[in-house]
């Protein structure tokens, strides 16, 4: 598998790490603040789907640019579908609900 | 009486020196190198200031450019290398002379005693590279100017070529030093054979 980082180019996986599901996004409220309830919590930090298809993961460019990536990778062919920097899209997120 | 202590260089000084079949590989491990990060700063201003002391642009895309004393090598988005043109620690301290130029602008940190830089160079050097770092060195893809930080088997190194003879720097975290060394040497050898 290869992975194109928006900064080095396309690269072998093994200079990337595996960071985790980029859909997922934290609850309100970090504990004991109020926020957010158990279970809420209970589903962020344990719960994941396991779709079948393209998928949004964080990817770790760790012996590159050392950047955080989201990839977008279908899970049944392993074909890359987009690649971008995940602070462009956390920024792009937050002008979104700013607006 | 206790013994002296003397400065070592990375390389055992008979591990220095290889020169066979159209390949040279050389310690570059005097040359000055350290951070300049942005951290979030105000790049305009830090792009002025660089412009004004160095009369360089600082690169956005894998590429180093030579300024007026030293060379900037982008090292990631918003961060670069800075090198001393001096390969032998005589010149001004490096990380002074950025800090004092650059001020609150960026982040910058001596890598001096972290990264060394190896230099292979000659006719059969891309060959004897390629075996060695999975990136495409074929001119059409990688050209003097251009910089990537990839690995050299297990060993993570950041490759830039120098000119197109070719020459390539390779800086490589200091204690990886001889061990990269040995790798270059057995890639040079096996280039050399196959050629
Ligand atoms: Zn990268």
């Amino acid at each position: 598998m290869r992975i194109t980082c928006p900064c080095c180019g396309e690269r072998g996986l093994d200079e990337f790490s595996y960071r985790g599901d980029a859909t997922l996004s934290r609850p309100a409220g970090d504990p004991p603040l109020p926020g957010a309830g158990a279970e809420a919590w209970a589903e962020y930090v344990y719960l994941r789907d396991n779709p079948s298809g393209p998928h949004r993961e964080l990817w770790y460019h760790g012996a590159g640019c050392r950047s955080w990536l989201v990839v977008t990778r279908n899970t049944r062919t392993h074909e890359i579908l987009d690649t971008e920097r995940a602070v462009n899209v956390v920024r792009a997120t937050r002008k979104d609900a700013e607006a | 009486m206790p013994d002296p202590l003397h400065a070592r260089g990375p390389l055992s000084p008979s591990a220095c020196s290889y020169d066979h079949g159209g390949i040279r590989i050389t310690d570059m491990s005097g040359r000055q190198v350290a951070g300049v990060a942005l951290l979030g700063g105000d790049r305009a201003a830090l792009d002025a200031t660089v412009r004004q002391a160095w009369g360089v642009d600082l690169p956005d895309t894998p590429r180093i450019v030579a300024g007026s004393g030293l060379t900037f090598a982008w090292a990631g988005p918003d961060q670069w290398l800075a090198l001393s043109d001096a390969v032998d620690d005589s010149g001004p301290d490096l990380e002074h002379v950025l800090r004092t130029t650059l001020g609150p602008l960026a982040a910058v940190t001596d890598q001096g005693d972290s990264r060394v830089a190896l230099r292979i160079s000659g006719p059969g050097s891309r060959d004897a590279l390629s075996r060695l770092l999975p990136i495409d060195l074929h001119p059409r893809a990688f050209s003097p100017g251009n910089t990537a930080l990839t690995l050299a088997g297990h060993i993570g190194v950041q490759v830039w070529q120098v000119d197109s003879c070719p020459t390539y720097d390779i800086l490589v975290f200091r204690s990886f030093a001889r061990s990269l060394h040995h790798d270059l040497c057995a890639a040079a050898r096996g280039a050399a054979r196959a050629a």
